[in-house]
């Protein structure tokens, strides 16, 4: 997209003036660092046996698979030859971080399958051994894959793969979106990007946005689809984990600002220009004081303060909390991604990017994508059902 | 069929697929193809190699007129394959101002006329076909590859449109070409030296500011023109081991 060439501060390469990575690169860090988030939360319960996250577990890795699946498309729909897309896979070139992520990414998708399928077991077989007719019948006896054995023995063997592949899984998620960060991050011509920090950055804000994400879900479920109120000790649990990761998360992506400016490097003016004349609304701001600072101020208080608030206190807080989280890691990754863009190659200028809401790769495609799992969700649990297993175990 | 059974065929066929597309799909580009495109010319026997003088280039812009003709590239301020710089010292700044208004395509207007220059130098720019390639390390799909006599190429029947080698390019020397919906980039016009001729840039060039030869030609030009100077090469710290040698241009010059 081309940019306001009268809006450059300072000089840019020429062909700089034409933005290539538009909102469409912003929403995939964004979309995959909700599945490895979504994912970390269902290994609390699943691995390390936290039954205060037993509620949303399966919820968690319905909605990781929906966004797992979503997670391609941004770059699908960024593709100038959308055909050519699959060839990243069949045909990848082994020294590009892109191409690797092809493999990261069908690896990751098969260990959730995998994991789904064999955590689902039992609401597989129970819905496809169902007297009525119906849709739902159909594809859970295709899903059973031929086979109906639900016997104590066999049930054993399926929680000891489920376990090890949860297991499995929380590399591989972690693997999944560190290696996001990883692609921006060994782009040696960008020094906004050009960081080995870079990685734990994207992995630890997902970890943290997908932790919002599922209590946000979880609020949801609890409030609109099964009323009935939420559990203080997952309310709890959400909290402290929303909390550790954030403070890790805000250490680390101050301690990489810290190293540019404390290095003084050749490109620290020009990052400091970029700070100062693009990034001050949405990074400064946006996402550093008020998408940042709110919610750590809300979970401090939280913890420290009000640890003896009533559970309707709790929830609606870490519920404002969440929203700011969310909000806060959208930015984070349009300043990347963006940011990153609009400071030159060249470290002598700046220029201003303005986001545009029609074309394929504008803001409305990316609100539909960014959408799009949660539909998924909601399909994949009207045919695996994750609530009335839930409602079981709480009774 | 059992479940066992279904599994074991499910992952044969899988892997199957996998290994066939993955190792044994056969290249596009066979031997026979490769001899017909380069026409007889043998990319082993060369090795190019470019040079810039700054200190004879006026700024007047032929060359990227000349490339923008050459190469079909728009001429619009957002693409180029090789563009001018202007770098002018002003008394009483500390650092340079610099611009390149149009990529230089229209020359540079006089708008230091008030100000005191205390020196001043144009930088012609193009893509440095560096011997490590950030682009072809990035390419998700080996579209952009490097030529065995040292040129940067791209393969419009790959490319996929990511967009990851511009964004990988520290000297900003790619741009997307709209029209292939490829990207795109100088090529030292690989289609005129396969021939024998020179880069259009060089043939504009009324002061002989660009050098370009076989750097296996012990006479050639470039060669010559390499032993002669003391040259420097652009972002010597990120390891890219850019080619065009540079004479007469301050070590800001990035």
């Amino acid at each position: 997209m081309p940019v306001d060439l009268s809006l450059v501060q300072g000089f840019i390469y020429p062909n700089e003036g034409w933005l290539q990575w538009s909102f469409m690169l912003v929403i995939y860090p964004y979309i995959t660092g909700l599945v490895a988030g979504a994912f970390v939360v269902s290994a609390f319960y699943e691995v390390f046996g936290n039954e205060h996250f037993k509620p949303v577990s399966r919820l968690s890795l319905l909605c990781s698979l929906g966004f797992l699946i979503v997670c391609v498309l941004p770059l699908e729909f960024h593709l100038t030859h959308h055909l050519r897309g699959f060839e990243m896979f069949s045909t990848p070139n082994p020294s590009s971080a892109m191409a690797g992520f092809g493999g990261v990414y069908l690896w990751y998708l098969f260990i959730l399958v995998l994991e789904i399928w064999f955590n689902f077991r039992e609401k597989i077989v129970e819905g496809a051994e169902s007297k009525k007719p119906s849709l739902r019948r159909f594809v859970l006896r295709i899903l059973t894959l031929g086979s109906h054995d639900v016997s104590e023995k066999a049930m054993k063997g399926v929680h000891k793969v489920t376990h090890t592949l949860a297991i499995i899984g929380i590399p591989s998620a972690c693997f999944l979106h560190g290696y996001v960060g990883f692609i921006f991050g060994s782009i040696k011509a960008n020094h906004w990007w050009a960081s080995a920090l870079m990685p734990f950055i994207f992995l630890l804000s997902a970890v943290v946005s997908g932790v919002a994400m599922m209590f946000i879900l979880y609020w949801i479920c609890c409030v609109f689809i099964k009323k009935e109120p939420m559990r203080l000790g997952t309310v709890n649990a959400f909290i402290s984990l929303l909390f550790g990761f954030l403070i890790v998360d805000l250490v680390f992506e101050a301690l990489e600002v810290l190293q540019i400016f404390y290095a003084h490097i050749e490109a620290t003016p020009a990052v400091a220009a970029l700070i100062r004349n693009e990034l001050m609304g949405s990074y400064v701001w946006g996402q550093a004081i008020i998408g940042s600072g709110v919610p750590f101020i809300i979970l401090l208080l939280l913890v420290w303060v009000l640890p003896w608030s009533k559970r309707h206190l709790r929830q609606g807080l870490m519920l404002i909390a969440s929203l700011f989280v969310l909000g806060s890691v959208l930015l984070m990754r349009w300043n990347v991604v963006i940011g990153g863009q609009e400071l030159s190659r060249s470290l002598l200028g700046t220029f201003h990017f303005s986001e545009v809401f029609g074309t394929h790769e504008g803001v409305g495609v990316g609100i539909c994508l960014l959408l799009l799992p949660f539909i998924l969700m909601i399909i994949f649990s009207l045919f695996l059902d994750p609530w009335e297993y839930e409602k079981k175990e709480v009774k | 069929m059992k479940r066992r059974d279904f599994i074991k065929a499910t992952g044969t066929v899988t892997l199957a697929a996998g290994v066939y597309l993955t190792v044994l799909k056969p290249s596009p580009v066979n031997a026979k193809e490769e001899k017909d495109w380069l026409n007889g010319y043998d990319w082993n026997k060369h090795y190019w190699g470019f040079g810039i003088d700054s200190t004879k280039c006026i700024g007047c812009g032929s060359c990227v007129r000349a490339c923008k003709e050459e190469n079909d590239v728009p001429k619009d301020p957002y693409h180029f394959r090789c563009w001018v710089e202007r770098y002018a010292h002003l008394k009483g700044e500390e650092k340079p101002k610099v611009d390149s208004p149009n990529g230089g395509y229209n020359s540079f207007p006089d708008k230091y006329k008030k100000e005191e220059v205390l020196k001043a130098f144009f930088v012609p720019k193009l893509c440095n076909q560096c011997a490590v390639p950030p682009c072809v390390q990035v390419c998700p799909v080996g579209a952009t590859y490097q030529t065995k006599d040292g040129v940067v190429l791209v393969d419009n029947d790959y490319c996929i449109g990511c967009r990851y080698c511009i964004s990988a390019c520290p000297f900003g020397a790619r741009y997307m070409n709209d029209e292939a919906g490829c990207a795109d980039k100088c090529t030292w016009c690989y289609h005129r030296i396969t021939k024998g001729l020179e880069p259009a840039c060089v043939l504009a060039c009324p002061v002989g500011a660009r050098i370009f030869g076989d750097l296996k030609d012990e006479n050639s030009e470039i060669n010559k023109f390499i032993e002669e100077h003391k040259i420097i090469t652009l972002k010597p710290d990120l390891g890219c081991e850019a080619k065009v040698a540079y004479v007469g241009i301050d070590s800001e010059v990035r």
